[in-house]
């Protein structure tokens, strides 16, 4: 090996401490960037290949009854390669005395297979067993039941039955539980007659012969089919094809998460990057008169750059050692946690190569290219400056006016040297600022986003201003259930409403994805919504909607004041838009429509009937509403009234609770990875600091500075820094947190955030600044003091 | 042992037939400092004969280092002209006048200046390393020829440059300088940081190289070792104020 690689190899060992520095930063950097963009390529690449194993539907009709004759009919339509008959009833399993958990309770053929959206067993019996049911994996937590214990399940309006749980089933079909907060149970059409439902089916679902991607030619083999179903003379109630097709439901909040995580992964890199510069700049200055000799004996500019550019990529080898199998173990941690919220299974997790090329490339390429302007400032000096020891430092400015200042805040002398020193190497100081403030401001923004998502989904659940929710099977007359539910105890108010599925009917006469519609009182004491755009109905309003704004992920043309046909109950009726709300929906879950009942009633007939009650309770807390809900169900059903499905507030409020934490828990984790490289760098800058002031110190200490003295000045420096950055961070994390509000509220729940500044964040970071700045100037501090007068004055 | 002439890239430039080997016209040196422009040559002519052993002499702060840095090309001049070796070095850019000097030029600093993390033998071989010359097997076996030459053991040689004395040090600064047995060595106060008696091997090891045919400029303000050298040149204020002296 040549000499001159010696030198890049006795440098890289020669400080250890400071090597280990700068590789951590690196290795960090790459680390979260490599871990995330390997999840990223993972989940995309097996959510998609394991939608596809699937079959899934090219499109789902849902009609009248009908049996196996129908299905042999759609088969013959052209462009139909594959139908099957779909029976889903909606069902609630009881987790407890008088609580209840929303179930949508499918029908598999006897012999378990379907041929479209492939439903696979996972654990105990296979097919669903007579009088028995399977659950969905991922659902199975929501029963507060295991495999072989028995369920209480109730259809709505017929009696509740005692059934098993005879296994488990695995459906990438559906929206999993944490995200719909539903239950999915598998039976037999046998047990779904004993449990009272019908033995029939409701949904056609088909998978086009060609163009499975083509969402125009779906479209019109599904008009095909819904003229045939028309034909038999059945009401086509609803005909859904996915957009775009063959796209897992969840695949269209992937890119956001994804993004905000490659961002932060990136962001890590970028902070590396500074401390990188620091670093080899602090190197060169080191080495300044080495490299005048070694110009005197030689060497060219491209010879000396090649050197240090050797040593950066050096720096680069080291972190991989350790950021690849970080970097594996990461992605298979976040690929796992990400695929269990997905209901995904990983199969034979590989890490993959390409991103392993990438992590390659950024730990090599990012630390060359952020010192080469260093590297080159230094290697095109004239060799004359290079012995002479010169650098590019700046000179010691004037500052008497700051003399003054001190001298009036009573600053001790230790502290003014520490505050100088701290604004000696400028450009230093500007990276670990940009740095150790990066990282701050990403955790402020983090913790911010977490406050902005609680407090949105605080706000949401307080515009619903009942406590408890009453679904009844059927409509009964709205004084009698109200009567029935004001006479329990601790409640202090019901109001009834009705509730349908309607269906916006498109240009084409087609209709599009049904929306859940609530026909209320206009002036209801028991929702008072966020408005988004226009208004909220008025008593006076005749066939006004109200629309959630998740309807326009759909219709995104759609404006106040607009009309639209919806469907209800098979006929069309013209409504216009008034107004639209923000609730915490998914983009991916339906939209809700809220019309006056009134209205409602007048075109759908149903006047002093109810299907639907919200009710207010004196207790506002989770026992209360628990207490509440199970007293209700007691009084109901002695009642006679068959109740299909009572939630409370509470369970609403954890449903998306649940949903929120694991988001915030990820975004936690990325915020700590950018903090600890914010913290190295910080402490890289201090341990430079030191080094170059070696001598100084040493004069320091021959004149009589104590050892606490010496720490003081560097311990304060350190603080100082901190200091500055925790302000910087405060600072730059209200536009970012700002920013990542609106994002992932649109992302995630089609409506900004409501954005609430973390102060207890901007607390805890200034408490954590002051940590990593305490540690990061103690271990250089302790070592300057340790050093005799003799070693630092021959300090070269 | 004879120490071989290894093969390179880059042949220095031959003077042309009766030039002198070093040749300053006219030479002027200023440097812009915070205080205002300082001249530190003013109009220095000096030529100097292949295989002459030149002492420049004077007073601190006299100009004798920045002279030294003119012929070396580590400076450059403000005006006037410097020939060494028959380049103008006026002409030549940055990196062929590290390439020049890596041939031309062997350079002992009063420090050593031996970079601190290679070995001996290392520092040695760098600047056959930089220049290109040898294979790695032909810059070992020189390194290591030089070293025996300046009575440095092999086991030194793959020492640091921390665990020798400073004489041995300087030494090495001598071998390294050797490295690619350039006809002009150019030292720096080279005995300025050694004892007498150590300072005077090395002086000893200048002259049996002068006495080889090397041309040896040596900067220094003992005026003992100066007396001993072939001439003297004495600078004060930036000037030649005797360029006979021997």
């Amino acid at each position: 090996m040549r000499p001159r690689w010696h030198k890049v190899l006795r440098d890289l060992i020669s400080s250890p401490t400071r090597t280990i520095m700068v590789v951590l930063s690196i290795a960090i950097g790459v680390f979260a960037f490599g871990a995330i963009l390997a999840t990223r390529t993972i989940i995309t690449e097996q959510l998609h290949t394991s939608y596809l194993a699937i079959n899934p539907s090219s499109a789902t009709i849902t009609t009248d009854p009908f049996n196996d004759d129908l299905i042999d009919a759609v088969r013959n339509v052209p462009g139909v390669a594959q139908a099957q008959g779909v029976r889903v009833v909606s069902a609630r399993i009881a987790t407890g005395p008088q609580q209840w958990q929303d179930t949508a309770l499918y029908v598999l053929p006897d012999e378990g297979w379907r041929d479209i959206g492939i439903v696979k067993p996972w654990q105990g019996a296979w097919p669903p067993p007579k009088n028995a049911l399977l659950i969905e994996r991922a659902s199975l937590g929501k029963t507060k039941a295991a495999v072989g214990d028995t369920v209480r399940i109730e259809i709505a309006g017929q009696d509740s039955r005692e059934i098993p749980i005879a296994g488990l089933t695995y459906d990438l079909s559906l929206q999993p539980a944490v995200i719909s907060g539903q239950v999915y149970a598998y039976v037999s059409f046998d047990t779904l007659e004993w449990l009272g439902g019908p033995r029939s089916y409701n949904q056609i679902q088909f998978v086009v012969s060609e163009g499975r991607a083509d969402e125009s030619h779906i479209q019109a083999v599904a008009d095909a089919v819904g003229r045939l179903v028309e034909r038999s003379g059945r009401t086509v109630i609803n005909t859904d094809v996915p957009t775009p097709p063959l796209q897992h439901p969840l695949e269209i909040l992937l890119p956001t998460i994804l993004f905000i995580l490659t961002s932060l992964g990136l962001l890590s890199l970028l902070i590396s990057g500074f401390l990188i510069i620091n670093t080899i700049s602090a190197i060169l200055t080191q080495q300044t008169r080495q490299i005048g000799i070694m110009k005197a004996i030689g060497a060219r500019a491209d010879q000396i750059t090649g050197l240090y550019f050797g040593l950066s990529a050096g720096f680069g080898v080291l972190a991989l050692l350790f950021a690849v199998p970080l970097g594996v173990l990461g992605s298979y941690g976040l690929t796992q946690f990400l695929a269990s919220q997905f209901n995904l299974d990983i199969v034979n997790f590989r890490f993959p190569l390409p991103v392993l090329g990438l992590q390659v490339a950024a730990a090599l390429i990012v630390p060359m290219a952020t010192a080469a302007l260093p590297i080159r400032a230094v290697a095109s000096r004239p060799a004359r400056e290079a012995l002479s020891g010169e650098t590019s430092a700046p000179p010691a400015g004037r500052d008497a006016p700051a003399g003054r200042l001190y001298e009036a805040l009573h600053i001790s002398r230790p502290t003014r040297l520490a505050l100088r020193n701290t604004f000696r190497r400028r450009g230093r100081l500007a990276r670990t600022l940009i740095a150790l403030a990066l990282g701050g401001g990403v955790f402020i923004t983090v913790m911010t986003l977490r406050a902005s998502l609680f407090t949105t989904l605080d706000e949401s659940i307080a515009s619903q201003r009942y406590d408890v929710e009453v679904q009844f099977a059927r409509p009964y007359r709205d004084a009698q259930a109200e009567q029935a539910v004001l006479g329990v105890p601790g409640v202090t108010g019901a109001e009834s409403l009705l509730r349908n599925m309607a269906f916006p009917v498109l240009a084409d006469g087609t209709t599009a994805e049904g929306i859940n519609l609530r026909a209320i009182p206009a002036n209801t004491d028991m929702f008072a919504p966020r408005m988004a755009g226009g208004r909220w109905l008025l008593p006076a309003d005749g066939r006004a909607v109200v629309l959630t704004s998740n309807y326009l992920v759909k219709a995104p043309q759609t404006r106040v004041g607009d009309e639209i046909t919806l469907e209800i109950n098979g006929d069309n009726y013209r409504w216009r838009v008034v107004g639209f709300i923000e609730e915490l929906i998914p983009p991916v879950s339906p939209a809700w429509a809220y019309v006056t009942i009134d209205a409602y009633t007048q075109a759908l007939g149903g006047v002093g009937r109810t299907d639907t009650l919200r009710v207010a309770t004196a207790g506002h807390d989770a026992a209360s509403h628990a207490a509440a809900a199970r007293a209700m169900e007691q009084q109901l059903t002695d009642d006679g009234f068959a109740v299909r499905l009572i939630h409370t507030r509470t369970e609403d409020r954890n449903i998306l609770a649940e949903r929120f934490n694991v988001l915030t828990a990820v975004l936690s984790i990325m915020a700590m990875i950018i903090g600890t490289v914010g913290g190295l760098g910080l402490a890289g800058t201090m341990s430079i600091n030191v080094l170059e002031r070696t001598r100084e110190i040493g004069v320091m200490r021959a004149i009589g500075a104590s050892d606490e003295a010496v720490q003081q000045i560097v311990l304060s420096e350190g603080l100082i820094i901190g200091g500055i950055a925790w302000v910087i961070s405060t600072i730059i994390s209200v536009p970012m947190s700002l920013a990542m509000g609106y994002a992932f509220g649109m992302a995630l729940l089609n409506t900004p955030l409501i954005w609430v500044y973390s102060l207890p964040a901007v607390a805890m970071w200034l408490g954590l600044v002051l940590l990593i700045a305490s540690v990061a100037s103690v271990l250089p501090a302790r070592s300057a003091s340790r050093l005799t007068v003799r070693e630092v004055l021959a300090y070269e | 042992m004879t120490i071989e002439q290894l093969p390179g890239p880059t042949p220095v430039k031959a003077a042309a037939q009766g030039e002198a080997l070093i040749s300053l016209r006219d030479v002027v040196k200023q440097y812009e400092t915070a205080a205002g422009a300082y001249t530190a040559l003013r109009g220095i002519n000096l030529t100097i004969d292949r295989g002459e052993f030149v002492a420049i002499v004077g007073k601190s702060g006299s100009g004798k280092s920045t002279l030294i840095n003119m012929i070396t090309g580590i400076d450059r001049s403000t005006s006037g002209e410097v020939r060494v070796a028959g380049e103008n070095l006026g002409k030549l850019n940055e990196g062929k006048l590290a390439v020049w000097r890596g041939r031309t030029i062997g350079i002992i600093f009063q420090f050593f200046q031996l970079l601190p993390t290679l070995t001996v033998a290392e520092n040695v071989m760098l600047p056959m390393d930089f220049c290109n010359i040898g294979t790695d097997r032909q810059r070992r076996e020189r390194a290591a020829a030089l070293l025996e030459r300046m009575e440095l053991s092999e086991e030194q040689a793959n020492k640091l440059p921390t665990a020798l004395s400073g004489g041995q040090q300087q030494r090495v600064a001598i071998a390294r300088a050797l490295a690619n047995d350039p006809p002009l060595l150019v030292a720096d106060e080279p005995t300025g940081n050694l004892d007498s008696r150590t300072a005077d091997s090395i002086f000893h090891l200048f002259e049996e190289l002068a006495a080889q045919g090397k041309t040896v400029v040596m900067v220094t303000h003992d005026n003992d070792l100066a007396n001993r050298a072939s001439r003297a040149v004495v600078v004060a204020d930036g000037q030649i104020v005797d360029a006979s002296a021997a």
